[in-house]
């Protein structure tokens, strides 16, 4: 049987890695209790539209992509869901994926229990403007336009 | 049990029951973090005698606030003139029907319509006969429990029907352990005896149900062992869109639609279980963290498994994000 074998051909030195579209990924994480689940379809709905709002726009290398996770559960629950620092991760490499910023916000369980759409809808915007400045001055981040990506937000909300 | 013999809801619970006259609809509902639980005695009789059927209702160590309905059907398994939901001897012949299809008892009856009984309200000094047969109810964690009556008041032939959520299972497992012994019967063990008969009338869908059913409760029993442990939560990870999802079992990929479980687990570190990150990526699509049970170590380990369990019981499958029964 004829051996087969392995051509390698050398087609030059990569001397970058290839240009990266400059997109901000924006995703919520959502943690709900069973009451707030129910009502999911505001929330992809606005994840969506913000998803889409964020894909022509770019607020520095440091963070590619934005994630958000929205608490919104019982009291009893509560002690398990105490809020946590925003947490930076820088990838070393284009294979190892995006850097990536995480942060947490709380949404008034009982209001949002009673509150329809649109209210939800408002409230989660408001929540999530007022918790950008949180994001100034975190470790390790050099390039990432705070004050643009909330002017950008209320003009969203606008 | 009163003073005259009949049956009394515990006066150390909050439990808020009340009957519509009307509609015949009595409703139980318990205080935020309470348990709710129901327990129906019946017992066969002739004509002098007619089949009797009482329920006491009666909170425990549950932690659930009541949220949606469930139903229970309680059928006739032997026919219009037996009614027998439970023998003495632990074998267990009542119909559970599910959602996603009919489930037949394992003594191997078929469905006759529903059972026609009387029901002795709470607080009445009425007696069931002795020797009555038992099937334990009781309305899971975060559920609401309500028992339709068609019928009249205290004595009356009521037709029964009523529905149980397999999630029942749960309530008994942990809540039943300051349950009283009914008067004139005295089940071995409710504890025991109740989960696995939901569990198996459940599992006959499938050839070797049985042999997972005893797995099922061999892990639990080994769980029971247990200190009660720091509290924590059961949870569900649920599809936020439609698409595939990782199935950890097969390292494929399964479909799924938006709300279906990916994932049952426990955690006492809630948030912390899974950044937002891991919640985005993790299943390749994003999923939705929802606590679905809060109880003592035992309570939600035992939860937990009966969730998959449940799951795997109803389709064939464990849910895609858990790769093992836990």
């Amino acid at each position: 049987m004829e051996k087969s074998h392995q051509e390698i051909q050398f087609l030059g030195k990569k001397t970058s890695l290839p240009q990266k579209n400059k997109i901000m990924v924006f995703i919520f994480a959502e943690y709900f209790s069973v009451k707030i689940a129910e009502k999911s379809g505001v929330f992809r709905t606005l994840a969506d539209e913000l998803q889409e709002y964020f894909r022509e726009r770019n607020y520095g290398d440091c963070v590619q992509s934005l994630y958000v996770g929205l608490k919104c559960v019982e009291d009893v629950y509560k002690p398990f869901f105490q809020a946590r620092d925003p947490k930076y991760t820088r990838k070393k490499t284009a294979t190892q994926g995006k850097n990536s910023l995480s942060y947490d916000i709380e949404l008034n369980y009982k209001k949002v229990l009673i509150a329809s759409d649109d209210e939800i809808r408002k409230l989660v915007l408001t929540e999530l403007i007022n918790s950008i400045d949180t994001l100034q001055n975190i470790r390790g981040i050099k390039d990432f336009d705070v004050a643009k990506l909330k002017q950008d937000l209320q003009l969203f909300n606008e | 049990m009163d003073p005259d013999g009949g049956y009394s809801t515990n006066p150390s619970n909050s439990i808020d029951v009340q009957a519509d006259a009307q509609y015949n609809l009595w409703r139980v509902e318990t205080a935020y973090g309470e348990h709710l639980e129901v327990y129906i005695e019946a017992t066969g009789g002739g004509d002098q005698d007619p089949e009797v059927a009482s329920a006491l209702v009666w909170s425990s160590i549950g932690r659930a606030e009541i949220k949606s309905n469930i139903q229970l059907y309680l059928n006739d398994i032997g026919g219009s003139s037996d009614f027998d939901l439970t023998s003495r001897n632990g074998e267990l012949g009542y119909y559970v029907d599910l959602p996603g299809g009919v489930v037949s008892s394992p003594s191997g009856y078929g469905y006759d319509g529903t059972v026609t009984a009387q029901f002795i309200p709470l607080g009445s000094s009425k007696r069931p006969n002795q020797g009555a047969s038992a099937l334990g109810i009781g309305a899971v964690l975060g559920e609401e429990l309500t028992l339709a009556l068609s019928g009249a008041g205290a004595g009356a032939s009521i037709s029964v029907t009523a529905a149980l959520s397999i999630f029942a299972m749960p309530l008994f497992l942990s809540g039943d352990r300051r349950i009283p012994d009914p008067p004139g019967y005295q089940p071995a063990s409710l504890r025991d005896l109740i989960p696995e008969a939901l569990a198996v009338g459940v599992a006959v869908k499938y050839y070797e149900g049985q042999q997972i059913v005893e797995k099922m409760n061999r892990e639990i029993n080994r769980i029971l062992l247990k200190a009660a442990g720091p509290p924590g939560f059961v949870y569900k990870l649920t599809a936020t869109v439609p698409g595939y999802y990782l199935n950890k079992s097969t390292g494929g990929l399964t479909w799924l639609n938006a709300g279906e479980v990916w994932k049952y687990g426990k955690t006492v570190n809630g948030l912390g279980r899974y950044t937002p990150s891991e919640m985005a990526n993790q299943a390749i699509l994003p999923v939705q963290m929802t606590p679905i049970y809060f109880g003592t170590t035992v309570d939600f380990l035992v939860q937990e498994k009966i969730y998959i369990y449940t799951h795997f019981f109803m389709h064939g499958e464990k849910p895609p994000g858990n790769s093992i029964f836990r």
